[in-house]
């Protein structure tokens, strides 16, 4: 079947980038994994339909949304303190930091900085993969990067003033 | 350190190895294509059923027709657009429901109507009806209105019926045939004093319909009686012209295909047949004829 050739080669290129960006998203490796699952299952649901070239975005799209509807549905609990441990490793470890101080971004905001910078779109691909307005962006990314700056405790600079 | 650099590399982390296979993501994509046709086939059944159920229910919805003795709630008439107003006057309260005789029962496959039965109340003041009073004139204007108010019915002469008690007409659709019946008289005082002496002469339980021309002639519209034979139906309509001239219409479900001359009496006809389920005209074609009889000269 075309449609399962086709999809399977997606899939095996695209699935880790997905779980990746689903944690970068989530911070958490099983919700990751259990976010990029459902998306690629509602790709295969639609995959007729989808253009190749846009295949990627597409996934992408549906697993912010997902992640975002993850966390209307149940409320996210703050993280008040850095954990002692990042969830890849000791606290030390730059990558697990980093995570642990996304963690502390509200998810919107998380997502937007995941969007903008994790995935270098412009501000206009971010409104249109969020659904919202590119003013909305704006504002979700800097507040996002002002707590992810307060989240890190210390000194950094940005490209945005 | 720069945040934004930092986040452009969040991707690049150690990740445990994934869990997901391409056959679970295939098995459930399978499953949810499926769901979504069955989805789809579910529903054009849904909308479908919902036309049958929302046709069935407006139907269900639709004006009891049983209650033949209201012209505006019943089979009796096809359509029930007139737009005159009742008099305004408490109902009669029914002592019974209409109930065919055993003799000559409606046809078989036809209903039988649950028609509240309520008192007639003759009127105070009778006077003798026939054509006599009628000028050839008239008689041919009441012919030819007849004909041209009712362009959508075949208008022909009841055969075996003279001029001299009654012009009769037969009024044929593809409902079948009926009859209509028009007969006059002279009355003294107010049209609306004779239109109320005779607001419950044919036994109607609701008032009658009533609507009064501005040259002072009343027309009165009664409800759809039902008698014997076969479940036989009429109703009537009244005239009363500011000239002192009564009309009176009297529209009935059976015509001449359904009588016969009575071997045993010269001159009277004799039912033979059922006639029509409905009455030949809607409430509204029977209610036209009654402004155009206040103008025949």
């Amino acid at each position: 079947m075309r449609r399962d050739e086709e999809f399977s080669e997606f899939f095996t290129s695209r699935f880790d980038w997905a779980r990746r960006t689903a944690y970068a998203m989530c911070g958490d490796w099983s919700e990751a994994e259990e976010l990029a699952q459902n998306a690629f299952v509602k790709a295969y649901a639609k995959w007729p339909s989808i253009r190749r070239d846009t295949a990627v975005a597409y996934v992408r799209t549906i697993v912010t949304r997902l992640f975002l509807d993850s966390r209307r549905r149940r409320r996210e609990d703050p993280v008040a303190d850095l954990p002692e441990h990042g969830v890849g490793g000791r606290f030390d470890d730059p990558d697990a930091r980093l995570h642990a101080a996304l963690r502390q971004v509200p998810p919107k905001q998380r997502a937007a900085l995941v969007l903008r910078f994790v995935h270098d779109l412009s501000i206009e691909q971010t409104a249109a993969e969020l659904g919202c307005s590119i003013g909305n962006v704006k504002s979700q990314t800097a507040r996002g990067l002002a707590t992810l700056r307060e989240a890190y405790g210390e000194p950094v600079t940005s490209e945005c003033a | 350190m720069n945040i934004e650099d930092e986040l452009r590399g969040a991707l690049d982390v150690s990740a445990p190895p994934p869990t997901t296979t391409l056959d679970q993501v295939l098995k459930r994509g399978r499953r949810r294509v499926f769901a979504q046709r069955a989805g789809a086939v579910l529903g054009v059944f849904a909308v479908v059923a919902g036309i049958g159920i929302g046709a069935t229910t407006l139907n269900h919805a639709a004006p009891d027709p049983t209650p033949a003795d209201q012209p505006d709630h019943g089979p009796a008439t096809v359509e029930h657009a007139t737009g005159w107003p009742r008099v305004e006057t408490p109902p009669q309260i029914p002592y019974g429901t209409w109930s065919p005789a055993t003799s000559a029962p409606p046809p078989a496959g036809r209903a039988v109507l649950q028609i509240p039965l309520c008192n007639t109340k003759e009127p105070l003041e009778v006077w003798g009806l026939g054509t006599e009073v009628l000028s050839a004139k008239t008689v041919d204007g009441l012919i030819d209105l007849v004909r041209r108010e009712l362009p959508e019915v075949t208008v022909s002469n009841a055969p075996g019926n003279s001029i001299k008690d009654a012009i009769e007409f037969d009024l044929t659709d593809s409902g079948g045939t009926g009859s209509l019946s028009i007969s006059a008289g002279r009355f003294p005082g107010t049209p609306q004093w004779h239109a109320n002496d005779n607001l419950w002469s044919t036994g109607d339980c609701e008032p009658a319909r009533r609507l009064s021309l501005a040259d002072g002639t009343v027309m009165q519209l009664h409800g759809v009686r039902p008698f014997e034979p076969f479940q036989s139906l009429k109703q009537v309509l009244e005239v009363y012209r500011k000239d002192g001239l009564y009309v009176r219409l009297e529209l009935r479900n059976f015509g001449s295909p359904d009588v016969r001359p009575d071997p045993d009496k010269p001159g009277v006809l004799q039912r033979v047949g059922a006639g029509r389920a409905t009455l030949p005209l809607s409430e509204e074609q029977f209610s036209r004829l009654g402004p155009a009889i206040a103008e025949v000269g």
